[in-house]
């Protein structure tokens, strides 16, 4: 039994990954080969059954290829999160002796790619050891939790059973995690569906990213609903406006989701929660599409039991772990009569589970890893009195008790020692004592209620975003500059604002004397300059018939034919030029035209007709400033994806003259971010037809010269500007 | 002739989002994201923009010559000259131009 075979490697494509702006597919065919092939370079460097192998790596296609091969070899991966110091990684490699160890995977492909495929594979039972998967414990020494092919197996197949369906899935969590790997890699996998693998977790990304994408489910924590629930909220559009119909289940696990956050969610999506631990591969109890109660994290799987003692949950099955790496001590601590125990209190109510609180003050952040407070108080301890680890807005909060001392330099000293995912977010200090019980321990929850009544608290969503990034308080109409913003604060709230709202502003909104009622103003301005409302354009046959008819009517076009898909630049003489290019280019396009063409930016009926017109005559979408750099590049990035080309005319406008202007350097940046082929082309001739004061055309004769196909390396986006003009002005 | 020089933390790109980077840097700057380089580059863009105050960050770009030193790139031909340097937490720079 090993959990590869899972995978039928059958249906078309395996993985979407987004490198830069643009996505790459990964079929289910590649997958194996390329899973094949990694098998051989194990067997070649002497990896064989038994051994260990470590992973530190963000989530990509390589990740999965490796660990796949891996698992199929016997070989016994340890995934590590890709945050983890280097000082907690000798740790442990001192503590698994891995036979090789990956923190950078950009290679494996080279490496691997003209190797053989493997053909003979060990046989592996339920009982052999797939992962040895690391969590953090209050001793400040992670236990690594030793997980057997069956153990996952188990888990696969019965969450298989309540969802057979093929969908589309985004990966939000980290592989390290056994929540991702169960439900957001090999569930899918199993079913054959496609899983995405984003570059960034910014919501803005990850908003766009299931719109454009057509994805079906997420499995994330709740510190990532709780986000994406603001995101949506702030951008006050509809959920299924900015996701799209298509998006309609989300798994949520890993820590308590509040009543509030799951009531949201519930009504939007088929919302289902689980509950589990690493040590329980990791699902224990689910709800399940047509099982499922409110509140509740579900039933148990299929032959998983659950007892509750003295209110804790204890776990019994297939699917809980053999022992702690090494620590037969802690293993011998969390078994009760071969019962596990979780430290989680709850009750069952008819079958499904509630929980009741937990009797660890475990913090889960955005990343779904777990902070104990106790491991973060005492690195603080040695510096001050007393003090409290709390979360606060998903981010680790440091209130501290102290008689001497100051207090930003102790962060900054204790925050050099912690892990990344430990580092204290914010602090503040409490006045007296803490509040305690009688046995002397701090009452975490009443120091919690009262910092969040006390700190930086803002009615206005956006007072509390500047608040966090200024850290100070926010008044209405005190200049940000005054309230310590500098030019680099400058871009770092410019980018919050991108993620929260969606709103892309420019750098000179954030003047000297902007106060944050007057970047309030900006916001709303902004906010209906968007994609929302802008599917992929559809060539509208009447309008192409008319236009084209009108094209070949008046011009001979004389030129060479060829097929093509990238960005093909242009001078613009005409506005027959996009109908001229087509009919020696072969291509699906789209045409970038500049935003106030849309009416994104002055509403009114003129700009409607304009923006009918050309939106259908010539598939043309809004690039540029007016409706955001950023979101204009995820567009074209995903309109090339789809197959399109775009033509792209760098001047901005028509000629006035006949001769070629200067271009724009937005070509530059759309050329250097795109990863794509650049296809220069002039047309002369046009500039008689028709030109810019000309409203009907004359006839004449047209030639269209195309240059040859280039790249784009890393340069800067007034060279690529340059470098594009010149080849375009000498054909 | 025109002056402007600029200091910063180094540590502020320890932790700082792509996003602000990419609105600050070219590609080119990018390839190396070490925050001790990052702010070193900053430093002398600040200093361009001090001269020039309605520029962009990605007015300039600042590109290490073959004997090492960083010069300016701008769009059209620029005469100055740039120094960097750095001291545990901070990094400095100076721009003169003609």
């Amino acid at each position: 039994m090993n959990i590869v075979d899972l995978i039928s490697f059958r249906g078309g494509i395996a993985f979407l990954e987004r490198k830069g702006y643009r996505t790459y597919p990964t079929t289910y065919k590649e997958l194996k080969q390329r899973m094949l092939k990694t098998e051989t370079y194990l067997i070649k460097n002497k990896v064989k059954k038994g051994d260990r192998v470590l992973i530190q790596a963000t989530n990509c296609v390589d990740y999965v290829v490796l660990m796949l091969a891996c698992l199929r070899l016997g070989v016994v991966v340890v995934p590590l999160d890709f945050h983890t110091s280097k000082q907690l990684r000798k740790k442990i490699i001192k503590e698994t002796e891995p036979k090789l160890v990956f923190t950078n995977l950009d290679s494996l492909e080279k490496l691997t790619k003209d190797l053989k495929q493997n053909k003979s594979v060990p046989a592996i039972s339920k009982d052999d050891v797939a992962e040895i998967i690391y969590t953090s414990g209050t001793t400040g020494v992670p236990k690594g939790v030793v997980l057997t092919h069956g153990n996952i197996c188990s888990n696969v197949e019965s969450l298989k059973k309540g969802f057979r369906l093929k969908l589309r899935h985004i990966s939000v969590l980290p592989l390290s995690h056994m929540m991702e790997q169960c439900s957001g890699l090999f569930l899918p996998l199993s079913n054959n569906s496609l899983i995405l693998y984003p570059n960034s977790l910014r919501y803005s990304d990850i908003i766009d990213l299931i719109k454009y994408k057509k994805i079906n489910v997420m499995t994330a924590v709740p510190g990532i609903l709780e986000g994406l629930k603001k995101a949506v909220e702030l951008r006050e559009k509809p959920l299924h406006k900015l996701l799209g119909w298509q998006f309609m289940v989300v798994g949520v696990g890993g820590a308590s989701l509040p009543k509030e956050l799951e009531d949201w969610w519930r009504k939007r999506v088929l919302l289902l929660q689980g509950y589990g631990l690493t040590e329980t591969s990791p699902l224990i109890t689910t709800n399940l599409p047509f099982k499922k109660r409110k509140y509740s994290t579900g039933k148990p799987l299929k032959n998983v039991k659950i007892r509750i003692k003295d209110d804790e949950i204890q776990v019994k099955g297939p699917n809980v772990m053999r022992e702690y790496y090494k620590k037969p001590e802690k293993t011998k601590e969390v078994f009760e009569d071969g019962w596990f125990k979780t430290g989680d209190l709850g009750e069952i109510k008819k079958g499904f589970l509630y929980l009741r609180g937990r009797t660890k003050d475990i913090i889960v952040t955005r990343a779904g890893l777990n902070v104990y407070p106790q491991d973060v108080e005492d690195e603080l301890n040695r510096y001050v009195k007393e003090s409290c680890v709390i979360e606060k807005n998903n981010n680790i909060h440091a209130v501290l008790s102290m008689e001497k001392g100051d207090p930003k330099k102790i962060i900054e000293e204790v925050n050099k020692r912690l892990e990344q995912y430990q580092k204290i977010a914010s602090w503040n200090v409490w006045g007296g004592e803490f509040p305690k019980t009688p046995t002397g321990k701090i009452k975490r929850y009443e120091v919690k209620k009262k910092v969040k009544h006390t700190l930086f608290k803002h009615k206005s969503p956006l007072d509390t975003l500047l608040a966090s990034s200024l850290k100070t308080h926010i008044k209405k109409n005190v200049p940000l500059t005054s309230l310590g913003m500098d030019s680099l604060k400058r871009m770092e709230i410019l980018a919050l604002i991108e993620e929260k709202y969606g709103v892309e502003l420019n750098e000179k909104v954030l003047g000297e004397k902007t106060t944050p009622k007057e970047l309030e103003n900006w916001i709303k301005k902004r906010k209906n300059v968007s994609y929302y409302d802008f599917g992929l354009p559809k060539l509208n046959l009447i309008g192409k018939t008319l236009a084209s008819l009108i094209t070949h009517i008046f011009c001979r076009i004389d030129g060479n034919k060829t097929a093509f898909q990238g960005i093909i630049v242009a001078n613009h003489t005409s506005a027959l030029d996009v109908h001229v290019l087509t009919s020696c280019i072969k291509t699906k396009y789209a045409v970038a035209a500049i935003p106030h063409l849309f009416g994104m930016v002055i509403k009114n009926t003129y700009y409607k007709i304009i923006s009918f017109l050309i939106k259908h005559f010539f598939n043309a979408y809004p690039f540029g400033y007016g409706v955001g750099f950023e979101s204009s590049l995820r567009f074209t990035a995903h309109l090339l994806d789809e197959g399109f080309s775009i033509i792209i005319f760098p001047e901005g406008e028509r000629t006035r003259d006949g001769k070629i202007q200067s271009f724009k350097e937005g070509i530059g940046l759309l050329a250097v971010n795109m990863d794509a082929e650049i296809l220069p082309v002039k047309t002369e001739g046009l500039f008689r037809v028709l030109p810019y004061y000309r409203r009907f055309p004359r006839f004449g004769k047209v030639r269209v010269k195309i240059g040859k196909p280039f790249r784009l390396g890393k340069i800067s986006y007034f060279k690529a500007a340059k470098l594009i003009e010149k080849k375009v002005k000498s054909l | 002739m025109k002056i402007g020089a600029d200091i910063v933390h180094i540590s502020r790109f320890q932790n700082i989002d792509d996003f602000s980077l990419k609105k600050i840097f070219h590609p080119s700057e990018l390839e190396n994201k070490d925050p001790l380089h990052l702010a070193g580059v900053f430093a002398a863009k600040e200093c361009c923009r001090k001269i020039f105050p309605n520029s962009n960050w990605l007015d300039f770009e600042i590109k290490k010559q073959r004997n090492g030193k960083p010069a300016i790139h701008t769009k059209n031909d620029f005469k100055g000259d740039l120094s960097i340097s750095h001291d545990n937490e901070y990094a400095i720079a100076v721009v003169i131009v003609e």
